[in-house]
């Protein structure tokens, strides 16, 4: 009978060194993983940038349209419209009251009035059918004068004094005006029936003072200190709604661009054979067109995205370009390049002028050109996601940019000029379909407007993954002067 | 490739260097392989779970800053693979009665075979298993077990008390039939 154990040790000893080889298999299927993601990673980050981009681009058309609407409704014209429509009613009450003052005037003006009550009537009368009128020159008055002062406020605000202390000394003339217009009044009234009024009212050109009256006598209502202050608030609501406005204004910006664009490389190479490696290159200048929206996160970053097309090339300098009559020519085709195979012309062959000094012994059928150029372009839509840093915000802007681009390859060529004209030798067949770039440059704008201002923008992109198969030192980047108007939404 | 250094080894590794990866699974695979087989349910699923572990390893190489010895590392990795698996998983079989916490449960010192011991192991239901492991073989304590499966400490102590009354008493049998078959 063996001895008694505690569980936990019988397994603890068991398994203290326990260790198991796994099947191969399972390095197999790790490094297939292993294998598969690596060559996933390259892509899809950039895929996700061009996601990210694409996202920018509908958030942006959203945006747009989103702010559009919203500036049909919030336009300040219209929101000081529907302030005073709530101010009305406090005016229609003051009105009343200072269209009570006159009659008390006139009770004091015109103590021998016979018919008091005939001459109330008619006022109120008068005063009910003018309401319209009253109201929509008030509202015109106001709104206008309030719109008006968009542009200064604070002159605003004296230009409303002003105009009450125009309309207080107008209140005497005004108290005699009423007196008279009492007087005719009740003269129209005891001549005609109070039913009449309205008949009263047109055949009386008096009625028109009438309207006249009570609206200087809203007028002198505004300038009671309940008014001034409505009209303050209905100031200071113009201020808010303005700064509400101008950080809505500056969020997006749309901005149409081009650009001369110059391709280079840094250090020696060929993205086209390594017979080329140290050959002279000459660089082409091209262009990139496109658009270009942004948004500010804040006063101070702003995320732009967009879409350019950009064309590139470059020469490579001192080339023997040969035309053999033979089928085939002794020198093999350039490494990186998909020869042209609707050529009409028998076998180009392209060298090195180097090289062809070191094989002239080869017999050549024809030789077409001598110390050429090859030329290689290639055109991408570039799509960046840059971030822009301001670091100066007045009539001259001053950003920093930094970011990345992807770029998706549309076309590429390789010429040459010999024989007649350009010829078409090839495709390059190194370059990526999906590629990217690490940019970074300086924004200078200038403000035209609140709304538009003129940007340029000197870029430095670093193409990265570009071509596959370079040799040497072949390192492209490229530099761009990017002009074009920005639009802010 | 074995005169690297570890050090070295893990710096390739961080820099994605396939070869030295390869070389990290030869030195760790068995080790990592027999944590695997203790916390799976079977053969098949503890090689997918060495499979997981390494690409994680491998995926958070960079973040192992070397505090710490590497092995350690590694070995809790694996360990938190497996968890991620069975963690979720529920205990179906959930005991209601008052587990009596018997410290002492002892069983007879034969000479029973690791492979036996394995089986029986991973025969335990999921979470049984994890703590069961967690407890007596990797030695964590109950209020690490309790936060590394988000269960109370309590939980934990019933559910480990659970795993060696099971496995005693399938021990216990298994020892009565062979004892009648020897017969």
């Amino acid at each position: 009978m063996s001895d008694k154990k505690h569980i936990d040790r019988v397994f603890q000893e068991a398994f203290k060194d326990f260790e198991e080889v796994p099947n191969d298999a399972v390095w197999g299927q790790i490094e297939a993983k292993l294998k598969e993601k690596k060559k996933r990673r390259v892509i899809p980050v950039w895929w996700r940038y061009g996601g990210v981009a694409a996202l920018l681009l509908i958030l942006l058309s959203i945006g747009i349209s989103y702010f559009n609407n919203n500036a049909s409704v919030e336009s300040p014209i219209q929101v000081v419209e529907s302030d005073e429509g709530v101010d009305s009613g406090e005016n229609n009450n003051a009105t009343t009251n200072s269209i009570n003052d006159p009659f008390e005037n006139k009770e004091a003006i015109s103590n021998t009035n016979s018919s008091e009550e005939d001459g109330l009537k008619n006022t109120s009368n008068s005063e009910e059918n003018t309401t319209a009128k009253k109201e929509t020159l008030f509202n015109n008055n106001p709104s206008s004068s309030v719109a008006s002062t968009y542009p200064n406020e604070e002159n605003n605000g004296n230009s409303v004094k002003e105009n009450n202390l125009q309309e207080q000394k107008n209140t005497n003339e005004t108290s005699a005006q009423i007196a008279s217009n009492s007087e005719e009044n009740i003269n129209s009234s005891s001549n005609a029936n109070n039913s009449l009024i309205d008949e009263d009212k047109i055949k009386n050109p008096n009625s028109k003072d009438a309207i006249a009256d009570s609206v200087i006598e809203e007028k002198i209502a505004l300038s009671n200190d309940e008014n001034q202050r409505t009209i303050e608030e209905a100031i200071e609501e113009s201020k808010n709604i303005d700064d509400v406005e101008k950080e809505k204004l500056s969020r997006w910006r749309v901005a149409p661009n081009a650009a001369p664009v110059f391709f280079n490389t840094m250090g020696q190479g060929s993205s086209i054979d390594p017979q080329f490696d140290k050959n002279s290159k000459s660089t082409e200048t091209n262009m990139s067109y496109g658009v270009i929206a942004s948004y500010a996160i804040n006063d101070k970053l702003r995320v732009r995205s967009g879409l350019n097309k950009v064309n590139l090339g470059y020469s490579t300098n001192d080339v023997v370009v040969l035309q053999s009559l033979s089928n085939r020519s002794s020198i093999s085709f350039l490494s990186n390049v998909k020869p042209e195979l609707s050529n009409s012309s028998s076998d180009i062959s392209v060298l090195s002028s180097q090289n062809f000094a070191n094989k002239s012994s080869t017999s050549f059928a024809t030789t077409t050109g001598i110390n050429t150029s090859i030329n290689q372009s290639f055109s991408f839509i570039e799509v960046p996601l840059e971030i822009e840093y301001t670091l100066l915000d007045k009539k001259i802007g001053f950003n920093v940019i930094g970011g990345f681009s992807s770029f998706f390859l549309s076309d590429s060529e390789l010429t040459s000029n010999f024989g007649s004209g350009e010829t078409s030798i090839g495709e390059a067949n190194n370059i990526n379909d999906i590629s990217y770039s690490a940019n970074f440059g300086l924004g200078l704008s200038y403000q035209f407007s609140k709304k538009i201002n003129l940007n340029i923008e000197p870029m430095f992109k670093y193409q990265i993954n570009t071509f596959e198969n370079t040799s040497g030192d072949f390192k492209p980047y490229f530099i761009g002067v990017y002009t074009g108007f920005g639009i802010k939404f | 490739m074995l005169n690297l250094s570890l050090n070295q080894l893990i710096e390739n590794c961080k820099i994605n260097d396939t070869k030295a990866q390869g070389e990290l699974y030869k030195l760790y695979a068995s080790k990592l392989f027999s944590i695997c087989l203790q916390y799976s349910r079977n053969y098949a699923e503890a090689e997918d779970n060495l499979q997981d572990a390494f690409l994680t390893i491998f995926d958070k190489i960079k973040q192992y800053k070397g505090k710490g010895s590497f092995e350690g590392w590694i070995k809790r990795v694996t360990v938190n693979t497996a968890l991620q698996r069975y963690r979720g998983e529920k205990v179906f079989d959930i005991v209601n009665d008052p587990i009596s916490e018997e410290v002492d449960i002892e069983i007879e010192n034969d000479n029973i075979s690791l492979k036996y011991l394995l089986q029986i192991i991973q025969d335990l239901p999921d979470r049984y298993r994890l703590v069961f492991n967690l407890y007596v073989l990797d030695g964590y304590s109950h209020k690490d077990i309790s936060e590394m499966l988000n269960i109370t400490v309590g939980t934990s102590k019933s559910n480990l008390a659970r795993a060696r009354q099971i496995l005693k008493k399938t021990i216990e049998n298994y020892r009565e039939q062979q004892h009648l078959q020897s017969l």
